[in-house]
């Protein structure tokens, strides 16, 4: 087990140079860059070549990359070229928000989709059922600001109930979590479904049944734990999407998580901002997957680590 | 047999349902004591402000920034030497007078009453610095080339002298430049790490900045030396809440106060007896511009293409359809500032059959191919749709090339167009408009030897407004029959806010009439 945890740590550092390589050339290969976004848009050739000039941008690539790697070799992320503000703590300052925003989807797509997800497969080809897998279908199609607009449409707007933007309380939580939790709900109830339909079949569940045992015990003790296995799968994975999606929903809430300033960032081409926060959302990646591989060998006793 | 668990499972739906009902309803709660709270103690008057905005600013420094939602902040905590009030006339602001011993020297006398935030007081040194660091090639100012001065020097401890290589006429306005302290600003810009002064900065206005979380947040608290005496609201919260719907439903929610609302909702607002309207002309000027010297082709500088191009579309249509407060204009300076010119202004009506006639004059009549470069905002997505058609009519395939507002910009920075849309700010002397079309320096590239001679000697006369201004009639006659470009719109600023709350807004003076707001 500890071999099997430092062999991934090792296989870490590889990916973790690609991660530079490839974010530090994509954002050197976008057009634009932050010089002309300063020097505005009535500015000279020469005036943009002055900023540039001023900002570093003309040194060649290859020592922009280097400096930037050994900076971040000593843990040093930079200073952002926009408003001179360190990079690492400006980022790390603003990661809690976003993870509370995406810890609070996560329970709402969990509280919603399994539930919804057993009683789809237990209620198989009935009303409920074709309910269920309506709403799930729903939930998935749905774009996450059209339903954060209407949530707030009715909340906020009419019934006055919600804030529509900001952070801080409870009520401020609920919406964005709800516009980011709702297309993870309908994957998990889907998911859920098959899964509890695969299972229900299996002779062991017939067995507990003939044996009388009461059918909550069936479909709780027998049949979800043993559908759980492939859920988890999916809110592991998920959890990538929802980083991603939460830099839509905070723009729509305003809410103040790293995904709308990465994205705001991204629009004025603060290279070492962006850089940043790549690099970070990449070592989050990184280190939640070699958890979910982890915690893949305590709910399952037959995966190995050869 | 299911029946228990269907039941089961109802009930922890419900439970998670309830759970989040009480959440909600928690949230009426707060607010009603909230209304209550404020009504209770017999019309308590508030003293802060919650302000929506819409985008954070990108630098508090003021010499690397031209953004109007950093300036709407810079307003408010910094002071500038002069600055233009509503009529365009500019006004002392740390300065108490003003001495041109020629046409190429200002004196300025400062006040001697200004502290900076920090208790420091403000001297000529603080001015000798500023303009220094913006003229200094390698601090990459974006001011530089707007500000058009050779030299600065201090007289004494409250006397300044700014010096211009030629007499321009443009010189005065170009000195609204905000002042910043030398013992604090950085003289190198981009040095990282070197100070927190573009997101911490002291100045010498009404407010101080005590908070600044980006794409958050920025709070100012009143400043209680200021030297006009202190401001009457106490904090101002400035919450950057970026889409349209949201801003709008908290304006109505009444928890922010002033905003900027939706364009198409403003009729709607306007009939709300809970807020106040206002809209206000800007001095912003967006036009479809031509390339006037394309690396590939030189179809763009027959004049009859140009005219061509005017005369396919119908202005009036597209601006009322797609910016319904918005106004046509006919050249860069704006209807009803001193140097327009409606009669030397020669206006593009709407004339497919004259559009068609000039093509085949010059030789297109099968037909020709363009683009126009843009951002992708929804507004630049229908203006692509229109012109497209109206294009079509005349037998010119209009390609919309719409991206992101960066990579637009930097194509168009290149030169990499043939037809772009964009607006132009910050315009307060005649010369600001015109001089972006001289030389070819410009980014269209449009060069008129005759055109140029004018605007270079109207620049040069200094206090004979009327000598100027036939120069300019003479130079927007030119540029018009010229069809330089296409002009489009000039667009109109709104702001909402609460009744109650007394503010006097226009959009030359923006937010630094919020010194004077209060609530009744």
């Amino acid at each position: 087990m500890h071999i099997y945890i430092a062999k991934r740590l090792l296989q870490a550092i590889p990916v973790i140079f690609l991660v530079t390589v490839i974010t530090f050339s994509l954002i050197h290969l976008m057009p634009g860059d932050p010089a002309i976004m300063r020097a505005g848009e009535d500015a000279t050739p020469e005036q943009v070549e002055a900023i540039r000039e001023a900002m570093g941008l003309n040194e060649p690539i290859y020592q922009q990359y280097l400096s930037w790697v050994t900076g971040l070799m000593r843990g040093d992320l930079g200073h952002s070229l926009q408003d001179g503000r360190p990079v690492f703590p400006t980022l790390i300052q603003r990661l809690p928000a976003t993870l509370y925003l995406v810890l609070a989807s996560f329970v709402v797509s969990i509280a919603i989709g399994v539930p919804v997800g057993i009683l789809s497969a237990v209620k198989q080809n009935t009303f409920i059922d074709s309910f269920a897998r309506g709403f799930a279908l729903l939930g998935i199609s749905l774009p996450s600001f059209w339903f954060g607009l209407m949530m707030m449409l009715l909340f906020s707007y009419r019934l006055q109930w919600l804030p529509a933007s900001g952070s801080g309380t409870l009520h401020h939580i609920v919406m964005p979590a709800l516009a980011l939790g709702m297309a993870s709900a309908g994957l998990i109830t889907r998911m859920t479904r098959s899964a509890m339909l695969e299972v229900l079949k299996q002779d062991y569940i017939r067995t507990a049944r003939s044996k009388g045992l009461r059918a909550q015990i069936v479909i709780y003790k027998h049949a979800l734990k043993n559908a759980l296995l492939p859920v988890v799968t999916v809110i592991g994975l998920q959890l990538g999407y929802r980083l991603g999606g939460s830099v839509i929903v905070e723009q729509v809430f305003a809410y103040p998580g790293i995904g709308r300033f990465a994205y705001n960032r991204l629009l004025a081409r603060d290279y070492p901002m962006i850089m940043g926060n790549l690099f970070i959302f990449a070592m989050i990646f990184i280190f939640v997957n070699i958890i979910t591989d982890i915690i893949y060998g305590f709910l399952e006793p037959r995966i190995r680590y050869d | 047999m299911h029946k228990r668990n269907v039941k089961w499972i109802t009930v922890a739906i419900l439970l998670v349902s309830l759970l989040l009902l009480t959440a909600c309803g928690g949230a009426g709660e707060i607010v009603e004591e909230n209304e209550n709270g404020v009504e209770a103690p017999e019309k308590e008057v508030r003293t802060d402000l919650i302000w929506g905005a819409v985008q954070d600013p990108d630098s508090l420094d003021p010499r690397l920034t031209t953004s109007a939602y950093a300036e709407e902040v810079l307003e408010l905590v910094f002071n500038s030497l002069v600055y233009p009030d509503e009529n365009l006339e500019m006004q002392f602001d740390l300065a108490t007078g003003l001495e041109t011993p020629d046409d190429t020297t200002y004196i300025f006398t400062l006040r001697e009453d200004v502290t900076w935030h920090d208790g420091e007081p403000f001297t000529s040194a603080d001015v000798v610095f500023t303009y220094e660091s913006i003229m200094d090639e390698d601090f990459g100012s974006p001011h530089r080339t707007r500000t058009f001065i050779a030299s600065v020097e201090a007289l004494d401890e409250y006397t300044v002298k700014l010096t211009t290589e030629e007499p321009n006429a443009a010189a005065l306005s170009s000195l609204r430049r905000f002042i910043v302290p030398k013992h604090l600003a950085p003289s190198e810009s981009y040095e990282g790490g070197e100070g927190s002064f573009a997101f911490n900065p002291i100045g010498t206005g009404p407010y101080k900045l005590t908070q600044w979380i980006p794409n958050n947040v920025i709070t100012l608290e009143r400043y209680e030396d200021y030297f006009e005496g202190p401001a009457i609201l106490e904090t101002i919260v400035r919450r950057e809440i970026p889409e349209d719907e949201t801003r709008y439903a908290e304006l109505l929610a009444g928890n922010i106060d002033l905003a900027q609302p939706p364009e198409r909702e403003l009729d709607t607002l306007a009939d709300n007896p809970k807020f106040t309207v206002e809209i206000s002309q800007t001095l912003n000027y967006f036009p479809i511009a031509i390339n006037h010297d394309h690396k590939e082709h030189d179809i763009l500088n027959d004049v009859r293409v140009r005219q061509a191009l005017n005369y396919a579309i119908d202005k009036e249509t597209i601006v009322s359809h797609i910016w319904p407060t918005a106004s046509v204009m006919h050249n860069p300076i704006v209807a009803g500032t001193w140097a327009y010119d409606d009669n030397a202004t020669y206006k593009y009506s709407y004339n497919p059959d004259r559009a068609k006639e000039l093509l085949e004059e010059a030789g297109y009549g099968e037909g020709l191919t363009l683009s126009i470069t843009m951002s992708n905002s929804a507004a630049n997505i229908q203006l692509g749709e229109m012109l497209r058609s109206y294009y079509a009519e005349v037998g010119i395939d209009l390609k919309a090339d719409t991206m992101e507002f960066s990579s637009a910009l930097s194509k168009i920075l290149d030169g990499d167009f043939e037809l772009y849309h964009m607006g132009s700010t910050g315009m307060y002397d005649p010369h600001d408009f015109m001089s972006r079309f001289i030389n070819g320096t410009g980014v269209t590239a449009y060069n008129n030897p005759e055109f140029n001679a004018l605007v270079e000697e109207a620049v040069t006369i200094i206090g004979d407004l009327d000598a100027r201004k036939e120069l300019y009639s003479q130079a927007q006659e030119i540029m018009t029959t010229d069809a330089y470009n296409i002009p489009l719109r000039n667009s109109q600023m709104f702001m909402a806010w609460n009744k109650d709350f007394q503010f006097d807004y226009n959009y030359v003076i923006r937010s630094r009439n919020l010194k004077h707001a209060y609530w009744k």
